[in-house]
């Protein structure tokens, strides 16, 4: 990981505090490049797989339907939060877990802020 | 421009008006109530309310989910009462009303809204507003959601579908579907073609499922797909193999609503469902 890239991940953390479960920045072909976990179970190359197949999926309903690009998705558990948004081009999204007490407004803004950073941190 | 609350958010026109770098003056009417949002190339730098005016009168006109604005571009602002940058003033914002939705900080958020001081530096107070917010924010998420003035009673599925297009604004699509795929209900404004559409849907919807299981943190609630055009909320009936997927337009949806509605939905949905399942057993 790049010293950019791993400054991005701390700032990240540092802004949500407890609420922070984990992240990573994923490739279409379902690779992580490069990612971060407050959680022992969190296995990164299993979720950036499965994860990976949900966005191309969304993006088949989204086109099938004529709603445009994908822009974000959002799964909500009773527990948790898990946000994959695209950047860029769209050939990396960002997931973000965050425990379910975090407020989805703030996490939201956040994710807003940081994701051009992301995009230009990125390897291309 | 000129539009309702209902259709865009407080949040989302301060967010509009200062990406845009606007010099601006937006009044808002909700109930009664009135507030002026005042913006200088981009920035929120004064606003008024009632008496109060500062940062406390954007906590407060947040709240306001219904009324009208009307925005005047070029407007310079009479005086320079918020300092503070827009992002923050909504992170705080969506900070105190998340705060005011757990119930027992209820008391702490509306104290936090009056304890604004007027221009002559006495402190402000309103028993109306207090009862207001108390009533608003205390209500239970059924009671804030109307299905055309009565309760879902005994009604079937498709009459919940039609009533559920009604009650959504920005209202696109509505499915009931099994993953099987093998039975489904649909209502929807476009012209869909609709067998393929609910296959890929569940594709979608099973492989978010298995994404949820391996990532061990909890189970599947929700799932909220955002495209540039619209929001597509999914969300499993309780005791049941079906879910419910709803699809609106992102311009004139109010997420908060859509949420609190499909919760309400799917479980009156569930409820016709067995109903109907029963029947066909007795027949």
């Amino acid at each position: 990981m790049n010293s950019e890239l791993a400054s991005i991940i701390k700032d990240i953390r540092d802004d949500l505090g407890d609420d922070f479960l984990a992240t990573d920045f994923i490739s279409m072909d379902g690779m992580s490049v490069a990612g971060e976990k407050a959680i022992e179970n969190f296995n990164s190359d299993i979720v950036s797989a499965h994860f990976t197949m949900v966005m191309k999926l969304a993006t088949k309903v989204s086109k099938n339907m004529d709603l445009g690009n994908v822009n974000e998705n959002l799964v909500s558990t009773d527990t948790s939060l898990v946000f994959s948004r695209f950047l860029g081009d769209g050939s990396v999204y960002w997931l973000l877990a965050t425990n379910k007490d975090a407020t989805l407004g703030i996490v939201r803004t956040l994710m807003d802020e940081y994701e051009l950073r992301i995009w230009g941190a990125l390897p291309h | 421009m000129k539009g309702q609350l209902q259709d865009m958010a407080v949040a989302d026109i301060i967010q509009h008006n200062c990406q845009d770098r606007k010099t601006a003056r937006v009044s808002i009417k909700n109930s009664g109530q009135k507030a002026q949002l005042f913006f200088k190339n981009g920035n929120v730098v004064h606003a008024t309310s009632d008496g109060l005016e500062g940062e406390q009168v954007i906590f407060h006109v947040m709240h306001w989910e219904t009324g009208s604005f009307d925005l005047k571009s070029d407007v310079e602002p009479p005086a320079f009462t918020i300092t503070r940058s827009w992002t923050s003033l909504l992170l705080e914002g969506a900070r105190l009303l998340d705060e005011a939705d757990s119930g027992d900080e209820v008391d702490k958020y509306i104290s936090t809204l009056l304890s604004g001081s007027n221009k002559n530096g006495k402190a402000v107070s309103s028993p109306h507003l207090t009862t207001r917010l108390h009533q608003t924010i205390n209500a239970p998420v059924e009671s804030r959601v109307t299905v055309n003035g009565e309760a879902p009673g005994d009604r079937s599925t498709e009459e919940l579908l039609v009533d559920l297009a009604d009650q959504t604004e920005g209202f696109i699509t509505a499915a009931v579907a099994t993953l099987k795929g093998d039975k489904y209900y649909v209502h929807s404004t476009w012209d869909l073609d609709v067998t393929p559409l609910i296959n890929q849907v569940n594709q979608f919807v099973k492989m978010v499922n298995v994404a949820v299981e391996k990532l061990g943190q909890g189970e599947l609630e929700d799932n909220l797909l955002t495209t540039e055009e619209a929001f597509v909320l999914v969300r499993f009936l309780k005791k049941s193999d079906y879910y419910l997927m709803i699809t609106v337009d992102k311009k004139q949806a109010n997420l908060g609503s859509l949420r609190m509605l499909s919760r309400s939905y799917a479980e009156w949905l569930g409820k016709a469902l067995d109903h109907q399942s029963k029947d066909k057993e007795q027949v």
